[in-house]
């Protein structure tokens, strides 16, 4: 082999290969700080599991499969690489112990071939999904077909040069008219290729040698170049994104810190320009594959809202690479300068270059943002943990704040959280009247007691959901449990505000409420509530703001309450059930278990699950603050799609734990003309199961 | 164009209102306090105009009211008027709206420029009433048009054309200005001030003007005399009749003739 031509190849590829990589750093660090480097032993472990095992390529289980079998031979493969490159030097090079003489060496050859050939299995799935299925959630590009083309290639090559070099050695040791080549176990697909080419003359045969080498190295190169510019980039960005994935609970959406000290410095509330976003943002554009999952499940895409997550991502990875240039310069500039250039001088507003404009004017449209239900169903897919949520938030914080631009209902909502403390407006002083006549105390009138039953708005207000607070305060009552209500002292935890974007009205909310609660010292009771929303943001979005409690869904609750005895439900209730899963107990606090197990502990009742259930299942569309505006428009309605899924299982009632969940399938359900079928919260079972047997 | 858009601050309307116990006002511990919303129409269509037409060179926004009636200037300010006017003084009294009034032409009368366009809304939510706007105009002796629910201003800002609901019609109306305007629900929805306008309104002047520069006419005092308030009388319970149709038209009949007596 030339070492000259070897030494030019190699030189040539790495070296742009180098600037490549050099310009995406660049880029990457246009982007904001975010300190992803905490708790190294979490981030590793999740590395292992889910970049290094894929965990949730299983998700997807043939192509998942597939991902595997190429990812574990690249792994593999590396090495092989490594070693032709070196034989463009020695061409008897072999790392010193990979050669056909060592135990090792015959091992790797074994690994090497096999995994060659699941990699060239893995490709032909893809190659069959790609080209023959068209599988509507890929983007089907002729780029995905010519990466997969190099890479079965690339694995012919090096198993041609092989068989090329084993028949040559063989018509070296034993001449032409010898004994045909035979298996050899360790080289099993390299013995393949030569007895299939031992027929070839010498020239031939040095002739596949020589291409099958060449081939392989340069195309090697070739795939590396490419990486930066294509969607397999996420070949060297997945495992850094998967280690640097945010390891805060997914309930908890970064605050903006210091709200009033920003407005002084006029620095945005929230994202409007694309070099607002962290550079952790940039790394999820960068990784993004474009497989779609995120899609396939998102259940604004799937009824036709404008909101796609893929093409969220999308979208603004093409902005950012459009303006590549503009921004490295300007954020060169501005480090130069005096700081980032964070601050809108309206003086210049008419002649701000594209790059700098807001990204709602032209690159994601307000009804994208606005059609996100928050539920997390892109975000539990997504392979390399790109996240969503947090970005679309972002951008609504921009547009609430900032530009107060947000859907006409919403302002209803704010309105009614900044004068009454819920998102109706309905009087403070009526909070508490959903417990008339059921003699619960307030935690003024009993400080002492060991638990707070957080009720929250909608099971305040709300005529149906009142029932469910009612029967989770008369079952905490039937099992003895020391509890007392805040009253007319509690307000909106602040989850819908903070999910449309209006991050200061949640702060005051929040900080309004955890005064009130360490007030009364509840960092030390239990918090039991009924509301998933309130649940999540007591849970995990309280502690940044100095509140930390133990908190518990009345689900789970209730549950422990059967396990331990304090609540024997005897009364047969022979129905099947549908349950439907929560996306704040669910998808954003793993609880899937708790409300099957106290729905089971009902004698007679059998727990249907509806096709998508439990981390698949899908959204009512209530989420995200959602519930208090228009659904934007689309093809269908997420509640009518997810109510039809839960009556595709036949059940003699629906089940819900969740308030938002049970007024979105209730309108589910009259649209189906399914109004009489009974819709019950699981406390509302347990009671009826447990009503006489106790008094 | 100048524009002058009068806001007062009243209860939320959704806040529980309690009486104080000798029935001389309203409790106002704790209550919530917001612009009137009619009155923010008056602000969202000034906005508005001065958003769609080039010649409105000021909005200026008017309050009576304690201190506290500063917040409601806020908002306004917020939303996009460039100054305030905020008369504070014991002596005016909010529930005398021809005193009001009066006062109010005083304060305008002081400003040199002069507006071509009062806004304010068709009434004030708190004491249901909405004599305060036509008083306005009458002792500025400028026209007034009530309830506007449609306006067209003429491009050299002279003139406009407003229209009205009546009894099972629609009243155009065309007029010149200087006027003064009350506004009904459905012509504009206010806006939501966003937070960096709420921090530029703290730094937008504001004129105090008290007693001392305004008079009360003592022949107003008695234009509308405050006598007592008193909560509305508690609504009697519902009673559901329960069972099956028969027996509940029977239990129904024996209700209405035995306990209600009305049979």
């Amino acid at each position: 082999m030339n070492a000259l031509v070897m030494a030019i190849l190699l030189l040539a590829g790495w070296g742009y290969f180098a600037y490549s990589a050099r310009r995406r750093w660049r880029l990457m660090m246009v982007g904001t700080p975010d300190s992803r480097w905490d708790q190294p032993a979490v981030r590793i472990q999740r590395t292992l599991r889910y970049a290094i095992a894929q965990l949730r390529m299983r998700r997807y289980p043939i192509a998942g499969f597939a991902h595997m079998l190429v990812f574990a031979g690249f792994g593999v493969l590396l090495l092989r690489t490594l070693i032709l490159w070196g034989r463009g030097f020695d061409e008897s090079f072999d790392f010193w112990f990979f050669g056909p003489d060592h135990t090792l060496g015959r091992v790797y050859s074994f690994l090497k071939d096999v995994f060659a050939a699941l990699v060239i299995l893995g490709t032909c799935v893809f190659i069959y999904y790609r080209a023959i299925k068209k599988l509507k959630r890929m983007t089907l590009s002729t780029e995905g077909l010519v990466i997969l083309a190099i890479i079965l290639l690339m694995m012919f090559a090096d198993i041609f040069y092989d068989g090329a070099n084993i028949a040559l050695d063989h018509r070296a040791a034993y001449g032409t008219s010898s004994a045909a080549v035979s298996f050899v176990a360790y080289e099993p697909a390299g013995s393949v290729a030569a007895m299939t080419v031992q027929s070839l003359s010498d020239g031939a045969l040095s002739c596949i040698k020589h291409l099958g080498f060449w081939t392989h190295a340069t195309l090697v190169l070739v795939f590396l170049n490419l990486l930066p510019y294509s969607k397999h980039f996420h070949v060297i960005t997945a495992i850094p994104n998967v280690y640097a994935q945010s390891i805060h609970p997914p309930g908890r959406l970064p605050p903006l810190e210091d709200i009033e000290g920003m407005l002084e410095r006029e620095e945005t509330l929230g994202i409007k320009k694309i070099d607002q976003f962290s550079w952790k943002t940039i790394l999820d554009f960068y990784t993004c594959t474009e497989c779609g999952r995120c899609s396939d499940h998102c259940p604004a895409t799937k009824t036709g809202k404008k909101l796609s997550p893929k093409h969220f991502t999308l979208d603004l990875r093409n902005f950012l690479y459009k303006h590549e240039t503009e921004l490295v310069s300007a954020a060169a500039a501005s480090k130069n300068g005096n700081g980032r250039n964070d601050s809108d001088a309206p003086a210049d507003e008419g002649e701000q270059p594209e790059f700098q404009k807001d990204l709602v004017d032209g690159v994601i449209a307000p009804e994208v943002l606005w059609a996100c239900t928050s539920c997390r169903a892109c975000e539990t897919e997504c392979p390399v943990f790109i996240t969503y949520v947090d970005k679309i938030v972002d951008m609504r914080r921009y547009l609430v704040q900032e530009r107060g631009e947000f859907p006409n209902e919403l302002q209803t909502a704010f309105r009614g959280l900044e004068s009454g403390g819920n998102p109706w407006g309905f009087p403070a002083d009526d909070r508490a009247q959903w417990s008339e006549g059921l003699n619960v105390k307030t935690l003024a009138e009993h400080p002492e007691a060991e638990a707070l039953f957080w009720i929250g708005c909608a099971p305040a207000y709300d005529e149906r959901a009142k029932k469910v607070t009612r029967a989770t305060a008369q079952l905490l009552q039937k099992a003895g449990v020391d509890f007392a209500i805040l009253g007319n002292e509690e307000q909106c935890t602040g989850d819908p505000a903070r999910r449309a974007g209006n991050e200061y009205l949640f702060q005051t909310l929040a900080q309004a409420n955890v005064e009130t609660l360490n007030g009364y010292g509840v960092a030390k009771k239990k918090i039991i509530t009924t509301c998933p929303h309130c649940f999540n943001t007591l849970r995990n979005e309280y502690p940044d703001f100095d509140g930390h409690y133990e908190v518990v869904h009345h689900t789970t609750f209730l549950a422990e309450l059967v396990a331990q005895g304090k609540l024997k439900p005897t009364n047969r209730i022979d129905k099947k059930v549908a349950y439907h899963d929560s996306c704040y107990l669910g998808r954003y606090n793993e609880i899937y278990d708790a409300p099957r197990e106290a729905l089971r502990s009902i004698p007679g009742l059998t727990v249907l699950e509806p096709a998508e259930t439990r981390d698949r299942g899908m959204c009512c569309g209530a989420g995200g603050a959602q519930m208090f505006k228009e659904e934007e428009s689309g093809d269908s309605r997420v509640n009518d799609e997810r109510t039809k899924q839960l009556l595709d299982t036949s059940p003699d009632a629906i089940s819900t734990a969740c308030p938002f969940c049970m007024r979105m399938i209730t309108d589910g359900l009259a649209g189906q003309d399914k109004e009489d079928l009974p819709q019950l919260d699981i406390a509302e079972l347990l009671l009826e199961s447990t009503i006489e047997s106790n008094s | 164009m100048r524009i002058l858009t009068i806001v007062k601050q009243v209860p939320d309307s959704n806040a529980t209102i309690k009486v104080k116990p000798d029935e001389s006002g309203i409790d106002s511990a704790g209550l919530k306090l917001v612009p009137d919303p009619f009155d923010e129409f008056g602000i969202e269509l000034a906005v508005q105009l001065r958003e769609k037409r080039g010649d409105v060179e000021e909005i200026v926004a008017l309050t009576v009211g304690p201190d506290k009636a500063a917040e409601a200037l806020r908002v306004a300010l917020a939303m996009g008027a460039d100054k305030g006017m905020h008369l504070n003084d014991g002596a005016f009294d909010l529930t005398n709206e021809l005193l009001l009034a009066s006062i109010v032409a005083q304060a305008i009368k002081r400003d040199e420029a002069g507006f071509d366009l009062l806004l304010c809304g068709k009434y004030n939510i708190d004491l249901d009433s909405g004599a305060f706007g036509p008083a306005l105009a009458e002792y500025l002796d400028i026209p007034h048009v009530g309830a506007v629910t449609g306006l067209d201003v003429s491009e050299d800002g002279k003139s406009f054309e407003a229209r009205r609901r009546i009894e099972g019609a629609e009243e155009v109306v065309e007029c010149g200005l200087p006027a003064l305007l009350t506004i009904e629900k459905g012509l504009v929805e206010p806006r939501y001030p966003s937070l960096p306008n709420l921090m530029k309104a703290k730094k937008k002047p504001v004129d105090v003007l008290t007693s001392a520069e305004l008079q009360t006419d003592e022949s107003l005092q008695v234009a509308t005399q405050f006598q007592s308030v008193a909560p509305p009388a508690p609504k009697p319970d519902c009673k559901f009749v329960e069972g099956e149709p028969e027996d509940m038209v029977k239990e129904l009949v024996r209700l209405l003739r035995e306990e209600a007596k009305v049979v």
